[in-house]
């Protein structure tokens, strides 16, 4: 359990994902390789904005990661950077459940497996800082869903993020190059681009140390992660809705239709040109941009 | 009950139409009758766009995809220019509401 006399828990929630993964150019087939997996670069930061935090505050930071058992290795780093603690929620527990990987790409998922264990294991966060989005088919989805559980407030994508006399600072880029700074109420679940700080590197003491530290591993709540995760019925462009029109006045049909059309109205009827000559297909197009005022 | 599709949008809607093509042509354009129109208010106000100018004057016009709305046959100005009746039974357009 966090230690609730010695200042804020600051739990930093990282995703492990192999950062070089290859696509096959023939049938898109995406294969990874535990050995090039680790942290994104956005969740390096939340983990360095998480010590600097827990720090600043004499608060705890604890590293954690709803992941296969490879993903002790990133632990044990966070371990050697300086985490206070570590947590592995093991997806592989889940009763029932079909590829860990599926669940994982649903952000609800990840986030109600995330906060149970979060809750059972270390009792209620102060602060839960993640990277903006995951490196792997990632839509950033996952930060807000961990808010929504945990009942607290959010800032999503943060370009940076300080803690002085007890306050929280954000600040998040906007349109346009403009910047919006945000006072963060606690307790809050913060997300961060990988931007302003980089993750301290380990000592040599800590590292080692790190290297047999024992890594707590809990079992995700199977209700978590058996939810369904969103299936995607159907993938289509952006369609603005039609547009009503006030039904025309009048009672007789032709002429209805003739204002509901505009087939009379402002509109020239179509002309057809059609020429083998090279010149007078261009006068013709010069007069018609003469004659809308086009050119002078 | 008469069911409103005011929320939808016009191309979900049209993913919904099946179009049945008939051997026969449901409307027939008299493209000389066309040659003297001055409007074309046919090219205009049919929502399928079916009625195409030519460079002689006429009008050429395609029924695979008609609506069956008959706003051409209201709004033309061509007197007699437009032959219209449904398409045979079976045939034209099919609105899939599942
Ligand atoms: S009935 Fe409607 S859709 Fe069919 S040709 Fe006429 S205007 Fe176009
Ligand atoms: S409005 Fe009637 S007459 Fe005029 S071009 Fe269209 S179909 Fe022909």
């Amino acid at each position: 359990m966090a230690d609730s006399g010695s200042g804020p828990l600051v739990v930093v929630a990282m995703r492990w994902v192999d950062t070089h993964a290859r696509v096959d150019a023939l049938t898109g087939r995406v294969s990874t390789d535990a050995r090039g997996a680790g942290p994104s670069e956005a969740d390096r930061c939340a983990l360095e904005h998480g010590l600097r935090i827990a720090q600043a505050a004499a608060g705890r930071c604890v590293a954690v990661s709803l992941a296969p058992e490879p993903a002790t290795d990133m632990l044990r780093d966070a371990l050697a950077c300086g985490a206070h603690a570590v947590l592995r929620v093991d997806p592989g527990h889940a009763a029932g459940a079909g590829n860990t990987d599926d669940r994982a790409d649903s952000g609800a998922a990840t986030a109600q497996a995330l906060a149970q264990a979060v809750r059972d294991e270390l009792g209620h966060p102060d602060l839960v800082l993640t990277g903006d989005h995951s490196a792997d088919r990632g839509t950033g989805a996952t930060p807000a869903f961990l808010a929504a559980e945990l009942g607290c407030a959010q800032a999503l994508g943060l370009v940076e993020l300080s803690y002085t006399d007890g306050h929280l600072v954000g600040l998040r880029r906007l349109d346009r190059g403009r910047r919006e700074r945000l006072a963060i109420p606690l307790p809050a679940v913060c997300s961060v681009e990988p931007a302003g700080v980089r993750l301290r590197r380990a000592n040599l003491r800590a590292t080692l140390a790190a290297r047999t530290a024992t890594i707590p591993v809990v079992p995700s709540d199977p209700a978590a992660l058996a939810a369904q995760p969103v299936a995607v019925r159907s993938v289509r462009p952006y369609r603005p809705r039609a547009k009503e029109l006030p039904p025309p006045q009048g009672s007789d049909p032709r002429q209805r239709l003739l204002r509901l059309t505009g087939a009379h109205e402002e509109r020239e009827p179509p002309r057809v040109v059609v020429t083998d000559d090279a010149g007078r297909a261009a006068d013709e197009l010069l007069d018609y941009l003469r004659g809308k005022g086009f050119l002078a | 009950m008469t069911q409103r599709y005011a929320d939808l949008a016009f191309d979900d809607r049209m993913a919904r139409v099946d179009f049945r093509v008939a051997t026969n042509a449901h409307i027939v354009v008299d493209t000389d009758v066309c040659r003297s129109c001055t409007t074309k208010a046919c090219v205009h106000a049919c929502p399928a766009n079916l009625f195409v100018p030519t460079d002689d004057g006429g009008i050429l016009f395609n029924y695979e995809q008609c609506f069956e709305c008959g706003t051409c046959y209201l709004v033309c100005d061509g007197g007699n220019a437009i032959s219209w009746s449904y398409p045979d039974g079976g045939q034209g357009v099919v609105f899939r509401h599942g």
